[in-house]
């Protein structure tokens, strides 16, 4: 009996246990595993857990009520947490409490430092009363001092006195939704079109892509500038919150649908499709069930490089004043706030709501970055 | 090839028209017109006009004509004698007013565009060829940096930085002795010495993804077996990744003429409101916030000209140097 | 006899400095005594008026040369910081801020106020040196005011009577006279705005009833009609006046700049006019300055950068009071001196119910006088000019400034003090009780909620202050909801009633505006009746005799009659100080209009250098144009 190498059972080459198991890892696993290396990606992604919990419990985290006006501590400067000095070493920090004075000459606020009033920083100390999550009724705070009468402000005031801190805290709330908002409509409008264009070809796809590079050819500003005038009156401020997030992602689906569309046309002719059709499946079953599986990776990676996009146009947007506007909170009006000489000049505290931006951002980018190299994981 | 060259050709003025059409309607689109802001205007310096002169000049205007017809009559006008109509704040013809403004956003966009490629090109060669190399990791977050920081702060931080460090004013392109003065290489020193900002502030926010194609693609093509069979020949490493791989990675440079260009315009009108700098930027949102409609729509009109050909032109470009693209 | 209302317009003095410098020679800028020198202009003896204008000096006689600079952030706008130098008007203000002659040497409106005659100065001269005369005011009144094509804003304040226009009367070269269809004192008021000449023998040509071929012409410079073409040459933008978009050298002015250049930036550099009509009292032709130099810089914080850098010789208009500490910090370092100087806005902010308001439930909470005093005790004033306005300024409500003529001690302290428990309990006496959430029911049992519209692009807004006021009546239980919008909704909104609340920085309070062009702050709506604050439908039926709109309450009747009668009155008469008053004291009574904080110091930035100019105690105000009164003519640098 001749025996053929090729005809040994699989069973008996001998793999290691780690090969088994990429073997069968399904491609989530696999894509899971090559983005674990990514290690910028991975601390990224802690830093927007981290972030993300903080918008979640705001008021938890935030020492303040964002919308507290404190009169005699406006514009005051940020206060250091002093880990030692004259007296010793602090363990909790403390900081110094001030006390602003008007300059006689050129009417700006000056603070002074007590260096002898030392107020410890407590965590999960009593403060100001506040809902968690619209619902429970607490008055825990993370940071905070035991005399709350005490000012307490680590990134300062702005002009009304109102903690910068707390108010970037809850803008995060915004700011870090605004995005996902905007790019689930980006997602559903690039699905559907791209999906349109790439599947159903002919001069519905010359339409669509001429539509696509109609909107790419203009430039955004106008045409936010337009459709944010445009907004329906009578909109409340939520209303417009959604309005404007309609407005990003109108511009935003543009590059999903082209990756959609794009994928469409390769997948078209793939074997698994051509069985699927010759089996009688409808159309939107092979649509939905086969084709956007097989490439959503590509998709999650394409949608988190959209949102630092839609992160930063909300705050450009703020800043032409056709955002968002006070007394809404966000890192755009925030940062809209500052677009002012006198701001950078004298309280360049106020520009502090550029960090988290700047950090999420990065994140997102990071990780956008990550999810493209692992999202084929068989290559 | 030529077929597809020239159907792109053909479809370009059909999709032009479209354009233009959608400016239109969106320039209209805000509630009011000209003459409430106007009125605005002359209340907020103290005057005032009363309702039947504002008829009157709404009228002389044809601000009460219907949306269509003053839409035929803008674009056939713009067609059949290059007359963009007449800009109701200036009292000017349009074309008095936007070519200068058109020709220095041209020459921003485009000296950021060539400051883009110039950082990211040799940065995303170094990055590709030493991969996870410690330099590698420094040059992408510097990038992301770019791409991060918003770029209104960043050009007013800059004019700061200016005014508080140097003391120049950098609003604007010029100093104030230099702006009727003739060139001269004071002036050009001085050109120089204000170019700077709007062109970092710009060239940095698209550098990282420039980058980031770059060194993806790049990494794709050392990968291949033509690379390996190269050194296996012998092929000194340098010329190993010139000869080939550099050259087809190229190809995201020139879809950046289409895909950076729009963004790059977009953010010149921001970067430009904050330094006044005199391109189209300001005068631009002007004219949209007050509705001085064919001075916007022809800005609008002719930026997104210039995209639509940039786009054309990389398009015919990519099928050109790289007959792989499939161009069905 | 009866008393003639006469105003004698060349003072004394004038005349004694006039007789003088008859034997007097005059002297000139360097720069033109040059160009009389080769021969391109004539002596300067030849260039004034038989009578110039003399203008006392505030220091001291000044020495010629040198470049003003102002910003501004848009070309078109003819706004006061820049048209406050370049006007010519039939008269001015001078320092304290009397109506003194400018152009016209003299005028009088006779007694029933049906006839007002103005005479020019014999031998003035346009700045291209062709004589000002009679038929440079026909050709006005002919080219401009008759003519239908042509329209221009503002041009016939002095003539325009209820919308009747008076009738032209030439004398002679020199003097002329409007007649007017019914008794028109205010005309006395307008003439420092009020500019009835233009240069015929240079811009006939661009009219169609002067030369046939204007069509032609007009078509060559790419306008479609003559008309178009004629008006640009009047005014560059769309703005009132005067000439300094037009861009076109040839144009014949009066002012003491003439547009001289302008570059790539929009900045546009003026230089003096040879033959300005007005000396100094030693007989040196001003302006002593040679050049004015207005750049724009289109986006405020740069505009700021510049004046902080020093580039500006004058900045007031596009200051506010926050501006003073960066402008105080770096004045030394940049050689600049800034001073807040009294300006004379009523009140930085106002606010004002809808008085017509569709909702007749709001409209009756709105009228009662109880609602509008609580909603004032509930603003925390001293918290708020802390915290907005550096401190400055007086807690008051917009009612006419001190300078004010028939002003009365303490008529803008009603309802000042800020008192919560006054505030509930006149909200508690009205019937308005404590629903959930700490929100106050109206009578209908719905939750006291007032929307507040504001315009978030105009340069008045104040997010801010918008912020502290729906804390402050928020603790009294009335909900303000905040509706920020851009500034053409806002207009549409208040035009189409559909607004609870309106607001606007309350300027235009003063005497001399509300003379000069309506009584805008002292009766429904409030405002220009184009951008109505509240109570346009009492407005609509006044303006329609009672056919239109809401009929206003006893008062508000009152108050339109007092208005009309007071606008009517001749300025220092007993009548009018009577009506004044009633007026006045209507106002304060009613608070139709809630003030905040008024009388707000304005920033003014000077060149260290330059002399004549307005001290710490002058007031500068957008009332009389920035720097009008201050003589920018006589401005100079001191080397």
């Amino acid at each position: 009996m001749i025996t053929l190498d090729t005809a040994q059972p699989i069973d008996d080459i001998p793999i290691s246990e780690a090969e088994e198991k990429h073997l069968t890892a399904s491609q989530w696993q696999l894509i899971w595993w090559r983005f674990r290396r990514h290690r910028a990606a991975m601390i990224s992604m802690a830093v927007l857990v981290v972030l993300y919990t903080i918008a979640l419990f705001a008021g938890f985290f935030a020492p303040h009520d964002p919308r507290d006006v404190v009169a005699e501590f406006a514009d005051a400067p940020p206060q250091l947490p002093v880990f030692w000095d004259s007296a010793g070493v602090h363990f909790p920090p403390v900081v110094y409490s001030y006390v602003g004075e008007r300059d006689p000459r050129t009417l700006r606020k000056i603070y002074r430092l007590d260096s002898e009033s030392r107020q410890p920083i407590r965590f999960l100390v009593r403060g100001e009363d506040y809902k968690l999550f619209g619902i429970v009724s607490t008055d825990i705070h993370f940071i905070g001092l035991d005399d709350p009468d005490q000012p307490f402000f680590l990134l300062g005031t702005d002009s009304l006195g109102r903690d910068m801190l707390s108010r970037i805290i809850f803008g995060s709330q915004i700011s870090l939704t605004i995005g996902l908002v905007g790019v689930f409509i980006s997602l559903i409008l690039g699905i559907l079109l791209g999906g349109i264009s790439g599947y159903l070809g002919g001069w519905i796809d010359v339409g669509i892509q001429r539509l696509i590079e109609v909107l790419r050819s203009m430039p955004t500003i106008p045409l936010w500038l337009a459709l944010s005038a445009a907004l329906p009156r009578n909109l409340n401020q939520v209303q417009i919150y959604f309005g404007i997030t309609i407005i990003l992602s109108l511009i935003g689906w543009t590059e999903i649908a082209r990756v959609v569309r794009g994928k469409f046309m390769s997948l078209k002719h793939e074997d698994f499709i051509l069985a699927a059709r010759t089996n009688g499946t409808s159309r939107m079953r092979i649509i939905v069930v086969h084709m956007v599986p097989s490439f959503s990776s590509h998709l999650i990676a394409a949608m988190t490089l959209a949102l630092p996009i839609m992160i930063l146009s909300e705050t450009a947007l703020s800043f032409l004043g056709l955002g968002l506007r006070p007394p809404i909170i966000s890192w755009g009006t925030l940062l809209e706030g500052t677009q002012n000489l006198d701001a950078i000049a004298l309280t360049p505290w106020l520009l502090f709501p550029v960090v988290p931006v700047i950090i999420t951002v990065l994140a997102f980018n990071f990780i956008g970055d990550g999810l493209r190299d692992a999202a084929d994981p068989y290559a | 090839m030529f077929g597809y060259i020239l159907k792109r050709i053909l479809l370009f003025i059909p999709t032009l028209l479209v354009v233009s059409f959608i400016v239109f309607l969106l320039i209209q689109l805000p509630p009011g017109d000209f003459l409430d802001t106007m009125v605005l205007r002359m209340q907020q310096s103290g005057t005032s006009m009363d309702a039947e002169a504002e008829a009157l000049l709404r009228e002389r205007y044809a601000l009460d004509q219907p949306f269509l017809q003053q839409y035929s009559h803008w674009i056939s006008n713009i067609v059949t004698e290059g007359d963009f109509g007449r800009s109701f704040t200036w009292n000017r013809p349009v074309s008095e007013l936007i070519w200068s403004r058109l020709g220095w956003t041209f020459f921003i966009t485009i000296s950021s565009l060539l400051f883009t490629w110039a950082l990211a090109f040799p940065i995303a060669v170094y990055s590709a060829t030493h991969q996870y190399s410690f330099l590698d990791y420094l040059f992408s977050f510097i990038g992301f940096i770019g791409l991060a920081v918003p770029n209104f702060l960043l050009a007013l931080v800059l004019m700061w930085i200016g005014f508080s460090v140097f003391n120049v004013s950098m609003g604007g392109l010029f100093s104030s002795e230099y702006r009727d003065a003739p060139w001269s290489l004071a002036k050009f020193l001085d050109f120089l010495s204000h170019l700077w900002v709007p062109i970092i502030v710009l060239g940095t926010a698209g550098t990282a993804s420039l980058i980031r194609t770059m060194r993806a693609n790049l990494l794709d093509e050392l990968n291949k077996p033509y690379v390996e069979a190269a050194r296996a020949k012998g092929l000194t490493e340098r010329h190993l990744i010139w000869k080939y791989p550099v050259r087809v990675a190229l190809n995201p440079f020139v879809s950046s003429l289409a895909t950076l260009l729009p963004t790059l315009i977009s953010g010149a009108t921001i970067v430009s409101v904050v330094l006044s700098l005199p391109t189209t930027g300001p005068m631009m949102l002007d004219a949209l916030l007050e509705q001085d409609m064919f001075l916007a729509g022809s800005f609008l009109l002719m930026l997104s000209f210039f995209t639509l050909v940039s786009t054309l032109v990389s398009d015919i470009l990519l099928i050109i140097i790289d007959p792989r693209v499939n161009y069905e | 006899m009866k008393t003639r209302i006469l105003i004698v317009l060349i003072a004394l003095l004038s005349i004694v400095v006039y007789a003088s410098t008859q034997d007097t020679t005059y002297n000139e800028a360097p720069m033109l005594a040059e160009m009389v020198e080769a021969g391109d202009l004539p002596p300067v003896e030849e260039r004034l008026p038989v009578n110039p204008l003399v203008q006392e000096v505030k220091d001291s006689i000044g020495q010629y040369g040198g470049t003003l600079v102002s910003y501004a952030p848009r070309l078109p706008d003819c706004d006061p910081e820049t048209c406050s130098l370049l006007n010519a008007n039939i008269a001015q203000f001078d320092y304290d801020f009397n109506i003194v002659p400018d152009i016209a040497e003299s005028w009088e409106l006779s007694e029933d106020g049906l006839i007002f005659t103005v005479t020019l100065r014999e031998g003035h001269r346009w700045s291209d040196g062709e004589l000002l005369t009679t038929e440079d005011v026909q050709f006005w009144y002919d080219a401009v005011v008759l003519t239908e094509e042509v329209f221009l804003a503002n041009t016939d304040n002095g003539i325009n009577v209820n919308g009747q226009i008076a009738e032209l009367e030439i004398i002679n070269d020199y003097t002329f006279r409007f007649i007017y269809p019914e008794r028109f004192v205010r005309v006395l008021d307008t003439i420092t705005d009020f500019r009835p000449f233009l240069p015929e023998h240079y811009l006939s040509q661009f009219h169609a009833a002067y030369n046939d071929e204007a069509d032609a012409l007009a078509q060559e410079a790419g306008f479609d009609f003559w008309y178009e073409h004629f008006m640009s040459k009047l005014l560059g933008g769309t703005s009132a006046d005067p000439y300094f978009t037009v861009r076109d050298q040839n144009l014949p002015v009066l002012a003491a700049w003439m547009y001289e250049s302008h570059n790539s930036q929009e900045a546009t550099l003026f230089v003096r006019n040879p033959y300005y009509h007005v000396v100094d009292p030693e007989g040196n032709q001003l302006p002593y300055v040679d050049y004015f130099d207005r750049r724009v810089e289109t986006n405020n914080e740069v505009l700021k950068a510049q004046i902080v850098s020093g580039e500006a010789t004058h900045a007031a208009f596009w200051l506010a009071i926050g501006d003073f500490p960066l402008l105080a910090e770096n004045a030394d370092s940049n050689d600049f001196i800034v001073n807040l100087h009294p300006d004379l806005r009523a009140s930085e902010f106002g606010f004002v119910f809808n008085y017509t308001h569709p909702d007749p439930v709001l409209a009756e909470i709105f009228n009662d006088i109880r609602f509008r005093q609580a909603m004032s005790h509930a603003i925390n004033r001293p918290e708020l000019q802390e915290l907005v306005f550096l401190g400055q300024g007086t807690p008051r409500q917009p009612i006419f400034d001190p300078t004010t003529s028939f002003y009365e001690e303490g008529i803008d302290q009603n309802a000042i003090e800020f008192d919560v428990e006054i505030a509930n309990s006149l909200l508690d006496e009205m019937g308005l009780e404590m629903g959930p959430n700490d929100i106050r029911l109206r009578p209908d049992g719905e939750s006291l909620e007032i929307t507040f519209t504001y315009a978030t692009n105009s340069p008045l807004w104040n997010p801010d202050l918008v912020e502290l006021v729906r804390e402050y009546w928020g603790e009294v239980g009335v909900d303000l909801v905040l509706d920020p919008v851009d500034i053409n909704l806002y207009r549409e909104r208040l035009d189409a009633n559909d607004t609870d609340m309106g607001t606007w920085a309350i300027g235009g309070s003063s005497e001399v505006f509300s003379r000069n062009n309506s009584p805008i702050r002292y009766r429904p709506p409030f405002h220009f009746p184009t951008t109505p604050l509240g109570g346009l439908g009492w407005y609509q039926w006044y303006a329609s005799n009672g056919e239109d709109g809401v009929a206003p309450p006893q008062e508000v009747q009152d108050l339109y009659v007092a208005i009309d009668a007071w606008m009517q009155e001749p300025r220092g008469t007993e009548r009018y100080a009577e009506l004044g008053t009633e007026i006045m004291r209507t106002n304060a009574e009613n608070l139709w209009l809630i003030g905040t904080i008024g009388l707000m110091p304005r920033p003014v930035v000077l060149s260290t250098s330059l002399r004549n100019t307005p001290t710490p105690e002058d007031v500068v105000s957008v009332e009389f144009w920035v720097w009008g009164p201050h003589q920018p003519e006589q401005w100079y640098f001191d080397n």
